[in-house]
């Protein structure tokens, strides 16, 4: 198995949290390349696409190095398992609006909108630290021994907001019932890190490595 | 329950009320210790680098970065946008902020609006005095003069930080108990999440906390000085019907 992390950060922006991935697929003992052009992909078994950052500043780099088509070309078309972590889940929707509306990859009709227009005055954001997740679609096949292992570390201002349900594998309560995660053929998307989240994190990524979509 | 641990050079430290350190182990096992009895997260301070004007120590925040899955805050000397790139790069999730921010607020700006507010941490040492709150200043043991705490708090917030780690000076160290005042005074200022540490010194401190709603406690002394650890605590807290991730 050989993982492909997707490195689209520049001279300005860095990396993102790129290393935190590839510690933790280390540590587990896979073997992990970084991606930083677009036909690298091509060597890769599976792709991970982490998520640190602004989502319109991550946007403005997947564009300029060009992953937006090759993602689209390899995921899409060609079917290569894929995850989406945090930004890289969010900015997987049509609409965008961190730092003004811009559009995302459009592999998933929604929106991505601040935890402030849709929560409490009171209620505390970003959402930071650990939650549990509820399973909702049994027929997405989504299970890491998510019985036990179902809590996960969150830190996150921006939520997603599908249009259609039917592809939300778990939710997590904060005041209401938002995305936790989401999963749609050959793609897997979440909103947690499990490159933070130790143990839960641990079986996620065994999961994500033993998948067969 | 986040442990905070100091780097002076190459080891840890601890010391009480920001004086008297004590050499205190090796930080990436100590580190890796906490990742496995189940901390939530790692503040790592390297006390030296804003002191002495020096560049973070990212040799062993490296080291310590490849030991722990879990979120990690590192403070210490960030006084630019690369350099806190370079501290993400290394695996650093959050960039925490103390003095250079009250030097130089357009620091908060700039790193949230690269990396996101969830990676913006600012450091607040609140010294009580004669029942007033001032903001004091660790690199010379005094206190910023026409500053007050909570102002300054909510301008951060306002320019972007996504959370507040609010030291009280008094009980650093102390083992006497958090100032859980101090808390939810700041708690009603800003809808961030608040990290409250000094002065934890016992089990029954942090099953308070735990009562008073608070979002992180951070721990230094309780578990470099004291017969303690997190597998120790995570049950006390258990036995005590708190809601605990186990």
């Amino acid at each position: 198995m050989n993982f492909g992390i997707i490195d689209y950060g520049d001279e300005n922006t860095g990396s993102g949290n790129l290393n935190s991935v590839l510690n933790y697929l280390y540590y587990l003992g896979y073997s992990t390349k970084l991606i930083k052009y677009p036909e690298d992909i091509k060597k890769v078994d599976k792709i991970i696409l982490p998520g640190v950052g602004a989502s319109k500043h991550v946007m403005k780099n997947i564009k300029k190095k060009f992953f937006d088509s090759a993602l689209t070309e390899f995921v899409i078309k060609g079917g290569k398992p894929f995850l989406g972590i945090c930004v890289g889940m969010q900015i997987l929707a049509k609409n965008l609006t961190e730092f003004g509306e811009h559009d995302g990859l459009g592999w998933i009709d929604g929106d991505v909108i601040s935890l402030n227009e849709i929560l409490s005055k009171e209620k505390v954001i970003p959402h930071m630290g650990w939650n549990k997740i509820k399973f909702k679609n049994d027929k997405l096949r989504v299970n890491w021994n998510t019985d036990k292992f179902n809590t996960f570390y969150f830190a996150h201002s921006y939520t997603l907001i599908p249009k259609s349900n039917d592809i939300v594998n778990s939710t997590f309560s904060y005041e209401r019932e938002l995305v936790a995660g989401i999963s749609f053929k050959n793609i897997i998307a979440t909103q947690f890190h499990p490159e933070k989240s130790q143990i839960s994190g641990e079986y996620f990524l065994n999961w994500f490595a033993e998948w067969r979509p | 329950m986040i442990p905070s641990i100091l780097i002076n050079d190459e080891r840890l430290c601890k010391g009480i009320k920001f004086k008297n350190f004590k050499d205190a182990g090796s930080p990436a096992s100590t580190a890796r210790a906490h990742n496995h009895q189940g901390a939530d997260e790692l503040i790592v301070s390297d006390i030296n680098a804003s002191k002495k004007n020096k560049l973070p120590n990212f040799d062993i925040l490296s080291k310590i970065s490849k030991e722990i899955f879990m979120p990690l805050t590192f403070f210490g000397g960030i006084s630019s946008i690369s350099l806190a790139r370079k501290c993400m790069d290394i695996g650093t999730d959050k960039i925490g902020l103390n003095t250079q921010a009250i030097e130089n607020p357009k620091l908060i700006r700039d790193i949230s609006r690269q990396f996101g507010s969830q990676a913006v941490v600012i450091g607040v040492d609140i010294l009580k005095k004669n029942n007033s709150y001032y903001v004091f200043d660790h690199r010379n043991s005094s206190i910023f003069n026409n500053l007050n705490p909570f102002d300054w708090i909510k301008k951060a917030v306002r320019m972007g930080a996504g959370e507040i780690r609010v030291m009280s000076v008094a009980n650093e160290g102390t083992l006497n108990g958090y100032d859980y005042e101090l808390y939810f005074k700041v708690r009603s200022l800003v809808n961030v999440p608040i990290i409250l540490e000094g002065g934890c010194g016992s089990l029954n401190d942090i099953s308070k906390a735990f009562d008073c709603g608070i979002d992180g406690v951070a721990l230094g002394s309780l578990l470099v000085f004291a017969d303690n650890n997190l597998i120790k605590i995570k049950k006390h807290l258990i036995t005590n019907n708190k809601n605990v991730r186990e």
